[in-house]
């Protein structure tokens, strides 16, 4: 769905240098080996540390998501790719029957939006995922939510496209079944 | 233990002494991991020995298995990558193809080169990398507790084949320096072995001819070194090398198999 952008062309001599790289080793350095593997557990660590705080920064700087129709929304529906598109026609058209639903749609699914489903979730009555398989974001969504709003699943296997109106027909469900009223806020 | 020797002896005898065999700069002070009598010290000095002699120690770039040798970049002096098992040839492509005027090795074991490894050695070799390959053949998963590899021969007892191997369920040994030979893109392909001080200066030799031909670029060139592995083999080093000429070379005997023009 995303378009692919192709960054600036920067000529090789505009690259940073890079000491560590495996080119011969001249007489004047120690030899430059690219390793992943330390025996020694302290060494291994630090690499590891080292690693967390870089996942750290990507979670935190590289989280991408669209929002549709959430300002007033009591239900959202949370579906990527295809599921999305869809996803966001049925969010038309229920619009059109005065159900009051948006739809997040996540760019990234590592690092996932928890924060913003999570900053969502305390307004909602309920939340339905929309999948093209047996459920592999829907874990995401819950961890996210953590029980403050109802969490439901729709999906579609082996290849079926799931229409609109079904996913409609899936919100509806969700909006008149008992699990999906406003839970006490804590 | 050698200075010891040497205080010994008198001032005028310590005048006439003459260094005759020295580690090469190429290794690195690191002592080796390898068990006892393990073939993979003896090729990886080899090895170095002639990257030495030839002087190239500055423009040559190694690429390390997963196997024992995985920490070959702890002894030697030359930079060198880490790859995912079975891919050093396919990480020593993108090495030469970036500096195609370097000197560019793989060293790999059996289960490295010849099991996980198929596709990636027989698509270098077809592609006709100018890289050397360096082939270590002990007959067995050494690293991981003596499992069968492609290259254990029939009848071989290994942890995974108590009774022996069987073609049955096991098929057959694989011999893959025969079958790489036949492709118009490998140069040089040659079975040498390290289980005597003579096999040792042979494959010196091999090593030799394989970084010739790289320099001339003639294409890949696999240099198979049949090893042992007197731990996963459960033998001592002597009893382990008198069973490699009596096992291994019926079916891997030492030699050229293909030489270019
Ligand atoms: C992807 C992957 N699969 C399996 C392993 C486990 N493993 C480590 S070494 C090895 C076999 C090595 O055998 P060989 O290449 O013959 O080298 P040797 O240890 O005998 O020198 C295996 C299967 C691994 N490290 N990575
Ligand atoms: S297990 Fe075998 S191959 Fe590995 S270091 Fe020991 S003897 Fe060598």
């Amino acid at each position: 769905m995303e378009k692919v952008e192709f960054p600036a062309y920067v000529p090789a001599d505009h690259i940073p240098p890079k000491p560590w790289a495996t080119t011969g080793k001249p007489k004047n350095r120690e030899r430059n080996f690219v390793t992943s593997l330390h025996m020694q557990p302290e060494q291994m660590e630090e690499v590891n540390i080292h690693l967390q705080a870089k996942y750290a920064a990507i979670a935190a700087k590289e989280v991408r998501y669209e929002l549709v129709e959430a300002d007033d929304a009591e239900y959202l529906i949370v579906a990527y790719g295809l599921a999305a598109r869809i996803a966001h026609r049925a969010v038309q058209l229920a619009r059109h029957e005065g159900i009051r639903v948006g739809l997040l749609r996540p760019i990234t699914l590592w690092p996932y939006p928890t924060e913003v489903l999570q900053s969502l979730a305390s307004h909602l009555h309920g939340v339905l995922v929309v999948e093209m398989n047996a459920g592999q974001m829907v874990e995401d969504v819950r961890l996210a939510i953590e029980g403050r709003t109802p969490v439901r699943f729709y999906g579609r296997m082996g290849g079926v496209i799931p229409a609109p109106d079904e996913v409609l027909h899936a919100l509806n469900t969700m909006v008149h079944s008992e699990a999906a009223q406003p839970v006490e806020a804590h | 233990m050698t200075e010891a020797i040497v205080n010994e002896l008198t001032a005028e005898e310590q005048t006439q002494l003459e260094c005759v065999y020295v580690k090469p700069g190429t290794l690195t002070e690191t002592r080796f991991h390898y068990c006892p009598g393990c073939g993979h010290s003896v090729a990886h000095r080899a090895l170095m020995e002639v990257v030495a002699e030839l002087g190239i120690q500055e423009s040559t770039v190694g690429v390390a298995p997963v196997g024992c040798s995985v920490f070959a970049y702890h002894y030697m002096n030359v930079d060198m990558q880490e790859a995912a098992h079975g891919r050093a040839a396919a990480v020593a492509t993108a090495v030469k193809r970036i500096l195609p005027d370097r000197y560019v090795f793989s060293y790999q074991g059996d289960g490295d080169l010849a099991a996980i490894g198929t596709a990636e050695t027989i698509h270098v070799c077809n592609r006709g990398e100018n890289i050397m390959m360096v082939f270590i053949n002990n007959a067995i998963y050494g690293m991981t507790g003596g499992q069968m590899a492609p290259t254990s021969m029939l009848g071989m007892k290994t942890t995974t084949t108590p009774a022996g191997r069987e073609a049955e369920t096991s098929g057959f040994p694989i011999k893959i320096a025969d079958m790489v030979a036949m492709l118009p893109g490998v140069a040089y392909v040659t079975r040498q072995s390290v289980h005597t001080p003579n096999a040792v200066r042979q494959l010196k030799k091999a090593f030799t001819r394989g970084f010739q031909y790289q320099k001339e670029k003639r294409g890949t060139c696999f240099i198979e070194v049949v090893s042992n592995c007197p731990s996963g083999w459960k033998m001592t080093p002597l009893e382990a090398n008198r069973w490699l000429v009596d096992n291994m070379f019926p079916l891997y005997p030492p030699g050229d198999i293909k030489v270019p023009a």
